[in-house]
């Protein structure tokens, strides 16, 4: 009886840490849940990933073209069907 | 018939960055330039599907991402860790991607999963809009958006790169205020 006694005690003493299942979640939450914004990288470190990406991407786009290649587009688009 | 002038012209100013998109994927300059040489033939072979006046650029990328698509799948049954590899040819090829101040770099690329890895580079470096990306790739603008991000997230955090608060004080500031105002 008095085990019985202070469950009830401690089922009423709710913590916020617990969630509340009697409840059904509400909508609020259940929309936070679905559509949780997606943390974002801040604007200094972006710009700081673009800049090594652009000068890593530019400095392949800089080497110029194999001749093989520039002959081919030449070769096939000079061809008479 | 012959191929008009104006689209072999547009086609060619396209090589150089379907080039660093291709060496940026793979990694390997002479794989780089077969994956460049199978898209040009299918291209030409296929220029009537394309619309002049509308993105070559967006057209010859999408043709390039699917050929690379394929081939990185078949090479995946064959490879266990095809990223890896991917990095270990980084790393072991210096002289032939040429610039070794950009290795850390490359190095952190090689490890994201390679929707992050093309969506980062397709709007980070090639210059496509977010609606050009998501073309290329086939995907939502949104799925886009989200790649790009966590790809930058994967990469600060791969690179140690401080991820100062957009509306917090600025560093200079932080440090006053962190060490008191003192020195």
């Amino acid at each position: 009886m008095g085990e019985r006694g202070k469950s009830e005690e401690m089922k009423s003493r709710k913590t916020n840490l617990e969630p509340d299942l009697d409840k059904p979640e509400s909508q609020d939450s259940m929309a936070k849940r679905a559509h949780k914004p997606e943390v974002r990288l801040g604007r200094e470190a972006q710009a700081r990933i673009g800049e090594q990406l652009r000068t890593m991407y530019n400095s392949f786009a800089n080497q110029g073209v194999p001749q093989h290649l520039v002959d081919l587009v030449r070769r096939l688009s000079e061809q008479d069907d | 018939m012959k191929l008009d002038p104006t689209i072999r012209d547009q086609v060619l100013a396209t090589v150089p960055s379907l080039r660093a998109f291709a060496i940026s994927l793979c990694g390997n300059i002479d794989r780089a330039d077969d994956l460049v040489q199978e898209t040009l033939l299918r291209a030409l072979a296929h220029i009537d599907s394309f619309q002049p006046g509308t993105n070559m650029p967006a057209w010859l990328f999408t043709i390039l991402r699917n050929l690379f698509r394929s081939e990185y799948r078949k090479r995946r049954r064959e490879v266990e860790d095809a990223d890896g590899r991917y990095a270990e040819t980084l790393k072991s090829q210096p002289e032939q991607t040429g610039r070794v101040e950009f290795e850390e770099f490359r190095a952190a690329l090689a490890k994201l999963p390679a929707d992050q890895r093309e969506a980062l580079i397709l709007v980070g470096a090639s210059g496509f809009s977010y609606d050009d990306a998501a073309a290329i790739c086939g995907c939502a603008v949104g799925t886009i958006k989200s790649r790009v991000n966590r790809a930058r997230m994967r990469l600060a955090g791969l690179l140690s790169i401080d991820n100062v608060d957009d509306f917090g004080p600025d560093r200079a500031t932080r440090a006053v205020l962190v060490g008191g105002g003192r020195n």
